[in-house]
């Protein structure tokens, strides 16, 4: 009891005010997921006071999400997404419904080249899953550790994804 | 039209979900396999989701069906790397195949 009043204190002092900015724009987006949680019928007063505290008290502060993400940039990034996510699935089904079913399969390190920030690197580990014939196996020093399925050359592929996530915080650099 | 639409994105659908249960099958290690799971099976559901979100009685509920699959997406997604970290760590390492350069020439 005493260790858990301690803990609180602890969470307390560390607890700051965030920008205005950041609470109006937290508070609108669980509000909308409220909204949509409850399809419509929950009550509006609950969701936004929920929403509010939500805002004000959850430590988001190292989500991939931060501050420097250029939300006005997101829409083309899924559809970047989504075309490569549907060309790997294609990949992979014709692979599984193949008669000869013939596996080319190696691993690979990646070296990060612009992602520093070990919450944008893990953003980028989970994509790569996504994408075609791309697997990652572990994340550890500023490297990914990657098992390709049938893509002999998937450097350029990663670097470009890379680049389009650094782009989304605000680095633009060619790929 | 909705429900025509709905019910062709769940049909187009179907068939990655197939192909991924069998890629699960055929493929030789756990790594193969969670490259199916994550691309064939995601594409799968997400079409699905659509196809169900395009025929929901209202905008909250279709909403809804494409927030479920975005969540299953990034679980999907983490949980594919923390099963392939986990089979290494247990000395489980990647097969290194060239069946297709095998063949090659044949």
């Amino acid at each position: 009891m005493h260790l858990n009043t301690q803990r609180w204190r602890g969470l307390w002092a560390r607890w700051q005010l965030p920008a205005w900015r950041v609470v109006l724009f937290r508070t609108f987006l669980y509000s909308g997921l409220w909204w949509v949680l409850t399809e419509g019928a929950g009550s509006v007063w609950l969701g936004v006071l929920l929403a509010l505290a939500i805002a004000l008290f959850a430590p988001l502060n190292n989500a991939p999400w931060s501050t420097h993400l250029r939300w006005w940039k997101l829409p083309t990034f899924i559809g970047f997404m989504a075309k490569r996510s549907v060309s790997g699935a294609i990949d992979v089904a014709k692979l599984a419904l193949s008669r000869h079913c013939d596996l080319n399969t190696h691993t690979r390190t990646y070296y990060f080249r612009l992602l520093t920030c070990p919450s944008q690197q893990l953003l980028m580990a989970n994509l790569v899953n996504l994408t075609p014939g791309t697997l990652t196996l572990c994340m550890r020093d500023n490297t990914l550790h990657i098992h390709i399925l049938n893509h002999p050359e998937i450097a350029a592929q990663l670097r470009e994804l890379e680049s389009r996530i650094a782009e989304l915080y605000g680095w633009n650099h060619g790929y | 039209m909705s429900d025509l639409l709905g019910t062709a994105l769940i049909l187009l659908g179907l068939p990655f979900f197939i192909a991924s249960t069998v890629g699960l099958l055929r493929f030789p290690d756990v790594y193969a396999r969670l490259h199916a799971l994550t691309k064939a099976d995601n594409v799968g559901l997400g079409l699905i989701c659509l196809g169900l979100a395009v025929q929901a009685d209202s905008l909250a509920v279709g909403l809804k069906i494409v927030l479920i699959w975005g969540l299953i997406l990034l679980a999907s997604s983490t949980g594919a790397t923390l099963i392939s970290t986990s089979a290494l760590r247990h000395g489980h390492p990647p097969q290194q195949r060239n069946d297709v350069d095998k063949h090659a020439g044949h």
